[in-house]
């Protein structure tokens, strides 16, 4: 399976639409800082902010895609899922599991290889944003509200494991 | 002559790079990612509205800061990108001047702002406007262009602030004016630190 | 007493009767500021078309060994245009035709020093 994508801007505002999203490109700079500035910021819940906005922002675009695109069961829809990770730069991501929850790993992240460009390797994971991702996807999938899936990252290629690991459990 | 921003802007929109095989985007010496722009949006506005008082104004300088970086080393890459070198290069008759024109020619082509360069003290000043802008797009009440103001600054960092990357955090960017706050225009005054 | 912004500035200059719109453009197109009444025009291409205006001029100024132009002045049919620089960028006043040219020319010497404050 391999998903349609489609480029759009306006021309008068030169904004771009990815299937209809619009989306910004930013560096691993950008967003190695986001994660650090989540971390520095643990006080205010900063984490769990910068994966819940990940949840609400990827969920839509998932919604809409399968609509536009009649995509109908949870397996295709995780595929979907899966596939659009790749194409917004995100990495490469297999997951796999039921509506009870699942599990996921990463064998190509740009959170974590742009952050060991950035700084290094370190000892605990940090894919925050991804941890949102998955959850939209499993909720997207499931046909469940925003916040109904817990993504833990049980091991983090930053940490030195040859591919980040989720696990996805059902509230 | 001097660089045409619609020559600029025509040529470059429709650059949209995608993952490669590994689900990667590796360009102009940084990995890029083509996130929702809401994404940002959101996790700012949250951010914001859970911080108080002294976090508060930590939490904006840290978010200004997160551009300001990722500004000045993809500003870096971009300005030394293949794309800049044959499409903006060729109209640079005024120096650094010109190449901020250009900076901004394809800060609005590749969709982080529609803005432009009001007015310029070389190595002193710069007034940027931004008549379209996703940070805009919501209505939270404050000033929320903070990757404008980090990348402002880091414009005129790479312009006028030394040789990379010895450069960085040179200048310093306040929004005066802003969309978000029903102004007609969003206004970036970039100054010495 | 707040500073004085641009858009009051354009605001007065809109004031002189016979203008009908007025458009602040970058030497590289870029529209920074707009005034009055542009209906559907498209902002991007007039900023375009200014800045080829204001190279084409500058280069038949240095082929004619001229200094700096001080004021372009286009008129048709049905419409008066008239670009000053301003700054590093180039004030373009609109008017449908030029009965009240005098005035407008007196209005932005008036006007342009404290424009310039801002371009």
């Amino acid at each position: 399976m391999s998903i349609k994508v489609e480029h759009s801007f306006d021309d008068q505002t030169y904004r771009h639409y990815l299937n209809g999203t619009l989306t910004v490109m930013h560096c691993h700079h950008y967003m190695a800082l986001a994660t650090q500035l989540a971390e520095q910021f643990a006080d205010i819940g900063a984490p769990q902010i910068l994966a819940d906005a990940a949840e609400d922002s990827i969920r839509p675009m998932l919604d809409d895609y399968f609509a536009k695109n009649g995509v109908g069961s949870a397996d295709e829809k995780l595929a979907v899922g899966v596939e659009y990770y790749a194409v917004i730069g995100m990495g490469k991501m297999q997951a796999s599991g039921s509506e009870a929850g699942g599990q996921a790993s990463l064998s190509a992240s740009h959170m974590d290889q742009g952050w060991e460009m950035k700084w290094g390797k370190r000892d605990t994971p940090m894919n925050y944003w991804t941890r949102g991702y998955i959850a939209a996807v499993f909720a997207a999938a499931f046909g469940k509200p925003a916040r109904s899936y817990v993504v833990t990252e049980e091991a983090g290629m930053i940490t030195g494991a040859p591919e980040s690991k989720f696990t996805i459990r059902l509230k | 002559m001097t660089v045409q921003r619609d020559v600029v802007v025509k040529q470059l929109a429709d650059v949209r790079p995608l993952g490669n095989e590994e689900g990667l985007i590796p360009q102009f010496g940084v990995l890029i990612n083509n996130l929702p722009a809401n994404f940002w949006n959101l996790a700012t506005m949250r951010l914001l509205d859970a911080a108080q008082g002294e976090r508060r104004k930590e939490l904006e300088a840290a978010l200004v800061d997160c551009a300001h970086q990722c500004g000045y080393n993809t500003g870096y890459g971009i300005v030394n990108s293949e794309e800049f070198q044959s499409v903006v290069m060729p109209m640079v008759t005024e120096g650094a001047k010109d190449v901020l024109r250009g900076a901004y020619a394809v800060f609005t082509a590749w969709g982080w702002a529609k803005s432009g360069i009001a007015q310029i003290k070389e190595g002193e000043k710069m007034v940027i406007r931004a008549v379209d802008y996703y940070e805009a797009d919501e209505k939270p009440g404050y000033h929320m262009a903070y990757m404008i103001r980090g990348v402002s600054a880091a414009f005129f960092d790479i312009a006028y602030g030394g040789d990379y990357p010895n450069g960085l955090n040179t200048f310093d960017c306040e929004q005066t004016q802003g969309i978000e706050m029903g102004d007609k225009f969003g206004e970036f005054v970039v100054t010495k630190k | 007493m707040a500073a004085e912004s641009s858009t009051e500035v354009l605001q007065e200059i809109l004031n002189v009767p016979g203008i009908k719109a007025i458009v602040v453009v970058g030497r590289d197109g870029f529209v920074i500021e707009t005034a009055g009444s542009l209906g559907t025009m498209d902002l991007d291409t007039l900023g375009a078309s200014v800045a080829m205006l204001l190279n084409g001029a500058e280069s038949m100024g240095a082929e004619m060994q001229l200094s700096a132009f001080n004021t372009l002045t286009l008129e048709a049919a049905n419409a008066m245009i008239m670009c000053t620089p301003v700054g590093d960028a180039l004030l373009v006043i609109l008017a449908p035709d030029s009965k009240t040219l005098g005035m407008i020319r007196l209005q932005i010497k008036k006007t342009i020093p404290r424009l310039a404050s801002f371009f």
